[in-house]
């Protein structure tokens, strides 16, 4: 494998997926630029319906054709263009160097296979086992997810289990066969809060004990802070702004970036209203002209309305914003 | 579980009563009643009718009929028939087996074509194939079944001589007449030229409806997360579809073969009556054609407990593919 | 009201062509058979039983040739036709009015009431229809209304569970509970107020019923259950070929009545499934 970059692990440039529709064409993502690296935590920040799982999805190749559509000029995963793969190339990628966990953990286990069937299946594909060893090594891997009493869970149906614990199985399918990257959509936006922080811990020490990369995608900014390097920060399904997780809170740049570090409750605060941003996320069907954002920002000036902006860089960070294109000049 | 069948089985038998009553009471208020049969013929007199009555104990009270019927039925006598006098068990019965081997044969046509068609419409959505299933079907819910029967009857049987119009078998049919070597190929040819064109008839249906059905059920189950997460973990696509969505995809099926069976049951007469078929169904006719009360009490009670039979066990195939019937019970 | 439901017929004739050329046969088809005495070529119950008149082929003078009591196929088609709609039509009132009314009850109501009629639902559901339906017509030997009753009243369980779960989940929506602090009755609830929720289900539902009705209808007449002479359907003018003989001699006799039944069946079937799909497009997206 050819790598100009050693560290880089996935590269996607200009990601593009769209959905046909009644009303007309959904860009989902529109423009999308990520790089992740080795063994980083890439976090993917953003509202509902910007873009986040759609681009993660598309990284998998899962996105439904029709309706769905995916371009990028590049989506490499260590120097392999994942786009020229045939779709039995690419089922050998998912699972084995690229998984993804989803955040319905009820729904995403098949419900009429147990456990054991499911894990098994996934680590006799990978991994050329025969059924007594990977038995084994689904012990393994739910023993690794710390999962009690592995042996026995194997013969429960997901039903079976509380929603950690599939969490938890989905988890060990996904890392069964210790993967390059894992993209992890919501993981834990669903459970309780002591359920959430195990699933954190247990995705921290994914990352620092087993060396895979992760893209999280949430929308939680304190899971952020918690567990990522850098922040990617969408906004309609562009990236409106790139920061290392210190950048991304001590100063935020792009407004909308801002706004959303703005509405956090902090505890030391006075106790005044929560800020909000004005507005709501455009409807994806009549984008604004312009900046995206414009419609909803307080420092919005002419070109704004006018003109996309790129992405500027700034202190070591870019952000997507004509704000920042004065001190360029 | 065995609670569960337990109380499947208390309300079959009720299922059971309530149809025989039901059946017993329409019969009671037509004219006529159970006497129709006799009272249009104009060389009875009064005491003819009178003797008849009492002989087969038609003089009682209706209710109290039905008393002696029940506990006749429940001793295995259903009377006698009055076209042959003897006993309507005895006429079901030899009958029964026809009936039973041209559905059964039906049936798994059925499946057999039915279910590839469907999984193949599914998994090629809008293609020309699909388009032309969907429209088939179509045609085939459309299609009087007799009418088809009578054409397959003109061009199999009487313009190209291939395959007999009616029966079961060639009465002089001897299998000995053969060598030995050949004589398996002719047994099994001698009974599939009378099966083949009652089964397709009676298939029809069937297919037009269980093959949309399967392909309505699984292009449901194919969008469902747990079916993502199988991609996502690698698993190819043929497997997807075969093992981890055929299983869900088919429990509704099950569901509505149960259901279906009555129907079944409804093409079994009609066809048997097209194809000169020795079975139930024609035997139903030619007693409904002579007011033979017995016999059609008979038969439709025999109906009843193999159609309430039959959904015991689809409910069994349902709960085998869906573990969390179990659980629910 | 009354314009939305305008509208939706509309759409769904726009946009599906199907759907349209389907309608527009079947009204072809019931102008043939209102206006069956001026198309009649010849009177279709008149037997001729002269060699040279039976099982002629079709002719000019025979459009359809006759069958083998020597009466003219086009006119008995045409006057076929009129018993065939009207008892798909009423059988399809027929179970409408009792599918609808059991199921609002059932749904409405609810709790014991609901389960032992929805068992009693079950129960029927599992006896063939056409052995109570055969049954029936042959103790009553009934006339063509009479068979529209028999056929209605052992095919309105569908309709019944259908309306029953509609009920059962618009009956927890707040006008209901608004309408029920205002004080009306349950009778008027149940038809004013959650009735024309229904009514885009139930006018589908009655399309697809009068098909089945028609389908069944014409088996029975074919197995000689149906209606009985001089009365006659489309059903009865094949019945006499299921002797071989008359299939061999005049294949026409069958084929022209069993093609009328076929087609009207197919635009019924094509007619109900375009309105379904007219007024609720997510079905078709997500269901097919």
């Amino acid at each position: 494998m050819v790598n100009t970059l050693p560290d880089i692990l996935l590269e996607l440039k200009n990601l593009r997926t769209k959905f046909k529709t009644f009303d007309g064409e959904v860009r989902a993502a529109d423009g999308i630029d990520l790089t992740v690296h080795k063994k980083e935590v890439l976090g993917i920040l953003g509202e509902s319906g910007c873009g986040k799982s759609v681009t993660a999805l598309s990284i998998m190749r899962l996105i439904p054709s029709p309706p769905g559509e995916v371009h990028a000029d590049k989506m490499e995963l260590n120097g392999v263009e994942l786009q020229s793969l045939t779709e039995k190339q690419m089922s050998k990628v998912r699972g084995n160097e690229i998984s993804m966990i989803f955040q319905e953990s009820f729904s995403a286990l098949n419900p009429t296979f147990t456990i054991g069937e499911q894990l098994i299946d996934v680590l006799m594909l990978h991994q050329r086992l025969d059924r007594g060893a990977a038995f084994h090594k689904a012990i393994e891997a739910l023993s690794l997810v710390q999962i009690p009493a592995a042996a026995k869970r194997l013969s429960d149906y997901p039903h079976q289990l509380s929603g950690g614990m599939r969490q938890r199985v989905m988890l060990a399918m996904a890392c069964a066969c210790t993967p390059s990257l894992l993209l992890a959509d919501e993981p834990t936006t669903a459970l309780d809060v002591t359920i959430q922080a195990q699933i954190l811990e247990l995705l921290r020490w994914l990352q620092s004990e087993k060396k895979i990369a992760i893209m999280l995608i949430t929308h939680d900014l304190a899971l952020m802070a918690e567990i990522a390097q850098r922040v990617a920060v969408l906004y309609a399904g562009v990236v409106v702004e790139n920061a290392s997780v210190q950048n991304l809170f001590t100063k935020p740049l792009h407004p909308y970036t801002q706004g959303l570090l703005a509405s956090l409750p902090l505890l030391e605060a006075e106790c005044e209203r929560l800020k909000v941003i004005p507005g709501g996320v455009p409807n994806m069907l009549s984008l604004p002209d312009g900046c995206r954002f414009h419609p909803r920002c307080p420092h919005c000036w002419q070109i704004c309305r006018q003109e996309e902006p790129p992405l500027f860089p700034q202190n070591g960070s870019e952000v997507r914003c004509w704000l920042f294109a004065r001190e360029m000049k | 579980m065995a609670n569960r069948f337990l109380r499947r089985f208390a309300t079959l038998l009720l299922s059971l009563l309530v149809i025989s009553l039901l059946s017993f009471t329409l019969i009671e208020l037509s004219p006529g009643g159970a006497m129709a049969r006799y009272v249009e013929n104009p060389k009875m007199s009064e005491a003819d009718r009178a003797r008849i009555a009492e002989r087969f104990g038609l003089d009682k009270p209706a209710p109290v009929r039905y008393f002696i019927w029940l506990r006749n039925t429940l001793q295995g006598d259903l009377g006698i028939s009055f076209m042959t006098g003897r006993p309507v068990l005895t006429e079901i019965l030899e009958r029964l087996p026809a009936t039973l081997k041209l559905m059964t044969v039906s049936f798994f046509i059925s499946i057999i074509v039915a279910i590839p068609i469907g999984i193949y419409s599914a998994t090629h959505r809008h293609s020309l194939a699909d388009n032309l299933a969907s429209a088939c079907s179509f045609l085939g819910l459309s299609l009087p079944s007799f009418w088809f029967g009578l054409l397959l009857i003109y061009l199999f049987s009487i313009w190209l001589g291939w395959l007999p119009a009616g029966g079961m078998i060639t009465p002089w049919f001897d299998p000995a007449a053969y060598p030995l070597l050949i004589r398996p190929f002719v047994i099994f040819w001698e009974h599939t030229r009378y099966l083949l064109m009652p089964a397709i008839v009676l298939s029809l249906s069937n297919i037009s409806s269980w093959s949309r059905y399967m392909r309505s059920s699984l292009l449901d189950v194919i969008s469902q997360n747990y079916i993502r997460t199988a991609r996502a973990n690698g698993v190819p696509e043929r497997k997807v579809v075969y093992k981890y969505a055929l299983r869900n995809a088919l429990t509704p099926l099950v569901t509505l073969m149960g259901l279906d069976l009555p129907v079944f049951f409804a093409g079994a007469v009609v066809t048997e009556q097209i194809f000169a078929w020795p079975g139930m169904g024609r035997l139903f006719i030619s007693a409904a054609g002579n007011r033979d009360y017995q016999v059609l009490m008979g038969i439709t009670m025999i109906t009843a407990v193999l159609v309430l039979l039959g959904n015991l066990l689809a409910d069994l195939l349902y709960s085998i593919l869906n573990p969390r019937v179990t659980y629910e019970g | 009201m009354k314009s939305g439901l305008l509208n939706d017929f509309m759409r769904a004739f726009q946009k599906n062509r199907q759907a349209t050329f389907a309608a527009a046969i079947l009204l072809g088809i019931i102008f043939f058979a209102i206006f069956a005495p001026v198309f009649a070529t010849h009177n279709p119950t008149y037997i001729r039983l002269a060699q040279e008149q039976i099982q002629l082929p079709p002719t000019a003078l025979h459009l359809l040739g006759t069958d083998n009591l020597g009466r003219d196929i086009w006119s008995r088609m045409l006057f076929g036709a009129r018993i065939s709609l009207l008892v798909g039509f009423l059988t399809m009132l027929i179970t409408i009015i009792f599918g609808v009314a059991y199921g609002a009850v059932s749904g409405y109501y609810g709790g014991k009431l609901d389960f032992m009629m929805m068992r009693f639902v079950d129960i029927s559901l599992s006896l063939p229809t056409i052995f109570l339906v055969i049954i029936l017509a042959s103790f009553f030997k009934p006339d063509f209304f009479g068979i529209a009753v028999i056929i209605g009243l052992t095919s309105w369980m569908r309709t019944a569970r259908l309306v029953r779960g509609q009920f059962l989940s618009l009956k927890e929506e707040e006008f209901v509970t608004a309408a029920r602090a205002l004080g009306y009755s349950d009778c008027r609830i149940i038809f004013v107020h959650i009735l024309p929720n229904v009514r885009a289900l139930i006018i589908v539902n009655a399309t697809l019923l009068v098909a089945q009705a028609v389908l069944l209808e014409s088996a029975l007449s074919f197995l000689g259950f149906g209606v009985q002479p001089p009365q006659f359907s489309w059903g009865s003018m094949l019945s006499a070929s299921q002797q071989i003989i008359f299939l061999e001699e005049a294949p026409w006799t069958a084929f022209f009545p069993g093609l009328a039944i076929f087609i009207t069946v197919l635009c019924l079937n094509f007619f109900g499934e375009g309105l379904r799909d007219a007024w609720d497009p997510k079905l078709k997206n997500i269901a097919s």
